[in-house]
C-alpha cells in the first residue's frame, strides 16, 4: 500500500486493477455509497465523543473520487457522519478501486459481522447482490459474503411475510428464526402468515419450527374436518357436526346392531351421520348413529337378514312400557347373570321368604284391572270398584296376609279366564279350590269340567 | 390482499399445460422459471423462490414460479397471474408483490 494523492484515479462503477492508496482526505469530500446496504446510522453521541478526543483511528474505505470529485464511502459511514458531528475535517481513508458487487458484498460482510445491520437492510442487500450479479446463487452467495447457507436462506425466507411483519423482525419483536419458521407457512396464504406471525411475536420461542408445524397440522386437520362435512352433508340426509351436535340420546350403530342392521338402517327416518372434529389423527371422524333408539328392538334388528325386514317396520307394535335400550338391556342381562348364578347356589342363594314376597307382590302388581276388582270385592273392600293394587298391598306385611292378598286376585284372575278357556288347568284349579269348600257346580261348570284341559 | 389477474392457461415457458391439479403431500416445492424456460431455483421456500424470481424480474421484465401441484403464476412488474386464483401460495406472492419488496 502507498501513500499518494487519490485525486489522479477515478473508477466509475467500472473493475480497475488498481493498488490501495492510503492517504488523508476531506471529510466534506465524502459520500456515502448508494449501494451501502446501511440506511441508518444511529446514535452517534459516543463515538462523535471518541472522534473529539483521539480523531479517527481507523482509515475508512472510499472509491476513488468521481467527476464531481466526491469519494464514495464503502466502509465508515458512521464514522464519516460522527466525524461531521465532531467537526473533524481531514481522516486517514483508504482509496481503493471496487466494483458495485464488491462494495455491496464488502457492506454486508462487514456491517453483518458486527450485527448492527437491522434485517430488512440485509434482506435489501442480498437482494441488491443477486440482481446484479445474473447466475449469483444462494450457495454462491453464501461464500461471496463469507455466510453460511441458512443464514441467507433465513434473510430470503423471511422476504416473504406482510410488510408489517418484516418491521417486526426489525424491532426485535420477532426473532429471525421465528420469522423463518412462520415464512414455511406461505403456502397456506396470506392470512395464515399473519396469523401465525402473530401467535410468535412478542414470544421467546425455544423452538418456533415446531409451533409452527403445530398450527400446520391444526389447520390441515381442520380442513379435513370441512371436507368431511361438506362430503356428508352432500350424501346423507341428515348430518350433525360440532356445529349441530346429535341429540344425548343418539347411539352409535355399531353399538346398537349387527353389520345387517347397520345397513337396514340407512333407509331409517332416525338414521343421520356424525362428523365430529378431532384433535388427532386426521381430524375429523365420522360415524352413522340412530338418533331415535328407542324406535327399535335391538334383539329383532341383530336377527334381521335383508333390509327389507328392517324397513318395513317403521311402527313398532309393542307395549310402551317395554324398554328395548341398549343400555338397559345390557343392565338387565346382567342381572340375569347375577340372578342364575345365585338360584345355582346351593348356599347363600335368594332367602325363601324373599321369594315368597317377590312371588306374591308381583301377581298383585301385574294383575289386571278386573282381577283387582275381584279381589277388592271378596276381601271386603268398602269400595271394591275404585281399589287399586297397591291398595290391596297396603298393610299386608307378613307372609300370611301377602297370602291372602295373593290368593284373592289369584281367584279373580281365574275368574276372568273362565270366561276365554273354562278348562285350563288355571280354571281347574280354581274350580278345584271352589268344589274343596263345599261348592256345586251348576250345569254349564259341571260340563267344563269333564272337558280335558286346554293347553296353556 | 392483491387481487389476482386470473387467466384462461398459466404455463411456464417449456412446460405443458395439466388437465388438474393433483395436490401434493406435505409442503410444496417451488421452481423459478424466465422467459427462456430456464429454471432458475428449486426451493421449499416460497420467500427464497420469490427472492430468486424478484432477481429475474429484474432482468428480464417477468418471470414464472411453478409450484409442485403444477399450479404456476405469471409475474411482472404490475400484476401476477395465473388460471388457479385461489391457490393460496399465489395469493401469497400477491400480497408480497403489493407489500412491495423488503
Amino acid at each position: 500500500m502507498t501513500i499518494t494523492d487519490p485525486t489522479e484515479t477515478v473508477a466509475d462503477g467500472e473493475p480497475v486493477e488498481l493498488e490501495p492508496e492510503l492517504c488523508w482526505l476531506n471529510l466534506a469530500d465524502m459520500a456515502p455509497h448508494p449501494d451501502n446496504p446501511r440506511h441508518t446510522v444511529g446514535d452517534l453521541t459516543e463515538l462523535a465523543r471518541s472522534i473529539r478526543a483521539h480523531g479517527i483511528i481507523e482509515p475508512l474505505v472510499v472509491l476513488p473520487a468521481d467527476d464531481h470529485g466526491v469519494y464514495l464511502i464503502v466502509a465508515g459511514r458512521r464514522r464519516h457522519a460522527a466525524g461531521l458531528q465532531a467537526g473533524v475535517t481531514e481522516v486517514p481513508a483508504v482509496v481503493r478501486p471496487m466494483t458495485r458487487v464488491e462494495v455491496i458484498e464488502a457492506g454486508l460482510s462487514e456491517n453483518s459481522n458486527r450485527s448492527d445491520l437491522t434485517l430488512s437492510e440485509e434482506v435489501a442487500a442480498i437482494e441488491r447482490l443477486m440482481s446484479l450479479e445474473g447466475g449469483l446463487t444462494p450457495s454462491k452467495l453464501c461464500r461471496r459474503i463469507g455466510r453460511s447457507q441458512s443464514w441467507v436462506r433465513a434473510r430470503m425466507a423471511v422476504t416473504i411475510l406482510p410488510a408489517r411483519w418484516r418491521d417486526a423482525l426489525d424491532s426485535g419483536e420477532l426473532s429471525i428464526a421465528a420469522g423463518e419458521a412462520a415464512a414455511s407457512l406461505a403456502d397456506l396464504g396470506p392470512d395464515h402468515l399473519d396469523a401465525v406471525c402473530g401467535q410468535l411475536t412478542g414470544r421467546t420461542w425455544q423452538d418456533p419450527a415446531r409451533v409452527v408445524a403445530a398450527y400446520r397440522e391444526t389447520q390441515r386437520r381442520g380442513d379435513n374436518y370441512r371436507e368431511a362435512l361438506d362430503r356428508a352433508v352432500a350424501a346423507h340426509p341428515v348430518v350433525h357436526s360440532d356445529e349441530h351436535p346429535a341429540p344425548d340420546k343418539a347411539r352409535r350403530l355399531g353399538e346398537l346392531f349387527d353389520p345387517d342392521g347397520c345397513r337396514a338402517h340407512t333407509s331409517e327416518p332416525c338414521h343421520a351421520v356424525v362428523v365430529k372434529a378431532t384433535s388427532w389423527g386426521e381430524g375429523v371422524e365420522v360415524f352413522e348413529v340412530c338418533v331415535d333408539p328407542r324406535r327399535h328392538d335391538p334383539q329383532r334388528i341383530a336377527a334381521a337378514k335383508s333390509e327389507s325386514d328392517l324397513a318395513s317396520d317403521r311402527t313398532p307394535s309393542r307395549p310402551t312400557n317395554h324398554d328395548d335400550s341398549h343400555a338397559k338391556r345390557k343392565a338387565r342381562l346382567a342381572r340375569l347373570g347375577h340372578a342364575t348364578e345365585t338360584f345355582a347356589k346351593t348356599r347363600g342363594g335368594f332367602a325363601q321368604a324373599d321369594l315368597t314376597r317377590l312371588a306374591l307382590r308381583s301377581v298383585v302388581l301385574e294383575a289386571g284391572r278386573d282381577a283387582v276388582v275381584f279381589a277388592a270385592t271378596i276381601l271386603g273392600h268398602d269400595q271394591p270398584r275404585d281399589a287399586t293394587a297397591t291398595d290391596l298391598l297396603d298393610g299386608a306385611d307378613t307372609v300370611a296376609a301377602l297370602t291372602r292378598v295373593a290368593g284373592a286376585v289369584a281367584l279373580g284372575l281365574a275368574e276372568n279366564r273362565m270366561y276365554w278357556s273354562a278348562s285350563s288347568s288355571q280354571c281347574r284349579d280354581y274350580l278345584d279350590a271352589l268344589i274343596a269348600t263345599g261348592w256345586t257346580p251348576d250345569e254349564w261348570t259341571a260340563a267344563t269340567l269333564t272337558d280335558r284341559p286346554d293347553r296353556d | 390482499m392483491a387481487t389476482v389477474e386470473v387467466v384462461e392457461s398459466c404455463v411456464a415457458p417449456g412446460g405443458q399445460p395439466v388437465l388438474f391439479h393433483a395436490p401434493t403431500e406435505g409442503v410444496p416445492t417451488y421452481v423459478v422459471v424466465d422467459r427462456c424456460g430456464v429454471e432458475h431455483v428449486h426451493t421449499g421456500s416460497l420467500g427464497v423462490a420469490m427472492t430468486a424470481a424478484r432477481r429475474v424480474l429484474i432482468e428480464q421484465g417477468e418471470v414464472w414460479v411453478r409450484a409442485s401441484d403444477d399450479t404456476c403464476a405469471h409475474i411482472d412488474p404490475n400484476r401476477v397471474a395465473t388460471d388457479t386464483p385461489s391457490r393460496p401460495w399465489i395469493q401469497t406472492i400477491a400480497a408480497s408483490q403489493q407489500g412491495g419488496t423488503p
